[in-house]
């Protein structure tokens, strides 16, 4: 499904060869984090922050469900390159936590998207990731043992994903290149006004 | 847009429940009686020490017969061949187990280990 997205986009117009430009800059702009949160030291190995998680809050509505796939599988990737846990169980728990928390964010933004900010949004992505992460690592790994730790878990990744929905509502508040992204989602989205895309917004990159 | 919305409040409140709910659940146990955890294969079974009884465990060979006697926990008879459950002894303290491997029966102590009644496995210089 995602080498069909993957090729669809490579193979169609220009308006999808932007979308798969913004894509990568926001993979990039996640690894980016995943290096910062890699550098941030924790007491615990389980206390995560969710840095990488907020290219992807902030792409919600700038994408459709496989864009947003291909961008959180992207993410997967490359937080295991840069953790050094690619190929171990570790990575398992990474891809089902951030694969699971990007459906969630997705159904609630298409669901609720008009009485939530991102804050919601950021909460109950985090709640959703740390939930299943603690589910596969009690069948994969620890047994129910693991829920010794589920409160402390829990109550860490809500805390810094209220700062994270923070930042992001005051990202899509103040940048132009967001603005201007989630525009021209919009204008596609209504089909009075189909417009080519490609043309608005080139120089303001910069002053991301 | 960095104003908090009805259903952030919403989802905010759930959340808070939910871990106040867990930390509730996870930690105000009494821990500081033992149990006996019986488990075989998918199943388990938690026994207190207080009372003294005559446990029969169900498992792919037969019954294992395990008696709890003044908060101690041992075999007294397993269908199994190589009887090591039963050579194993007593049990008393949390943290200790026999385990019958031919039967599939995993019996523990369980409870928290502190350090007042803890014992020093051993020391080397």
């Amino acid at each position: 499904m995602i080498l069909e997205t993957v090729r669809s986009m490579i193979l169609s117009s220009e308006k999808t060869q932007s979308v798969i430009t913004h894509i990568a800059i926001l993979a990039a702009f996640s690894l980016f984090l995943s290096t910062v949160e890699y550098m941030i030291p924790k007491p615990f190995p389980f206390m995560r922050i969710g840095l990488a998680n907020l290219p992807v809050i902030i792409g919600l509505s700038i994408f459709t469900l496989p864009e947003l796939l291909l961008l959180t599988v992207l993410k997967i990737v490359g937080q295991g390159l840069i953790n050094g846990t690619i190929f171990s169980y570790i990575f398992l728990f990474s891809a089902g936590g951030s694969l699971a928390s990007m459906v969630m964010m997705y159904s609630v933004y298409k669901l609720m998207g008009r009485f939530t900010s991102f804050i919601g949004i950021s909460i109950a992505g985090a709640m959703t990731s740390n939930a299943i992460q603690l589910l596969l690592a009690q069948f994969i790994l620890f047994g129910s043992s693991i829920w010794i730790i589920a409160p402390p878990f829990l109550l860490m990744g809500f805390i810094t994903s209220i700062f994270l929905g923070i930042f992001a509502n005051v990202f899509t508040r103040k940048s132009r290149w967001y603005a201007d992204l989630s525009t021209r989602k919009k204008a596609q989205d209504t089909p009075l006004r189909k417009t080519s895309g490609t043309e608005g917004g080139r120089n303001s990159h910069a002053e991301k | 847009m960095t104003k908090i919305k009805s259903a952030d409040v919403f989802i905010i409140i759930i959340s808070v429940l939910l871990i106040i709910f867990l930390f509730i659940r996870t930690y105000s146990h009494p821990q500081d009686s033992s149990e006996l955890l019986v488990r075989v294969d998918d199943e388990s079974w938690r026994f207190t020490l207080e009372d003294d009884r005559i446990l029969h465990i169900p498992g792919p060979l037969g019954e294992t017969e395990i008696h709890i006697q003044d908060g101690e926990i041992f075999v007294e008879d397993s269908p199994c061949i190589s009887k090591i459950c039963v050579a194993a002894g007593k049990i008393k303290r949390p943290g200790q187990w026999i385990v019958c491997l031919p039967n599939h029966i995993f019996i523990s102590i369980e409870g928290t280990v502190d350090s007042g009644n803890g014992e020093v496995d051993d020391i080397v210089f």
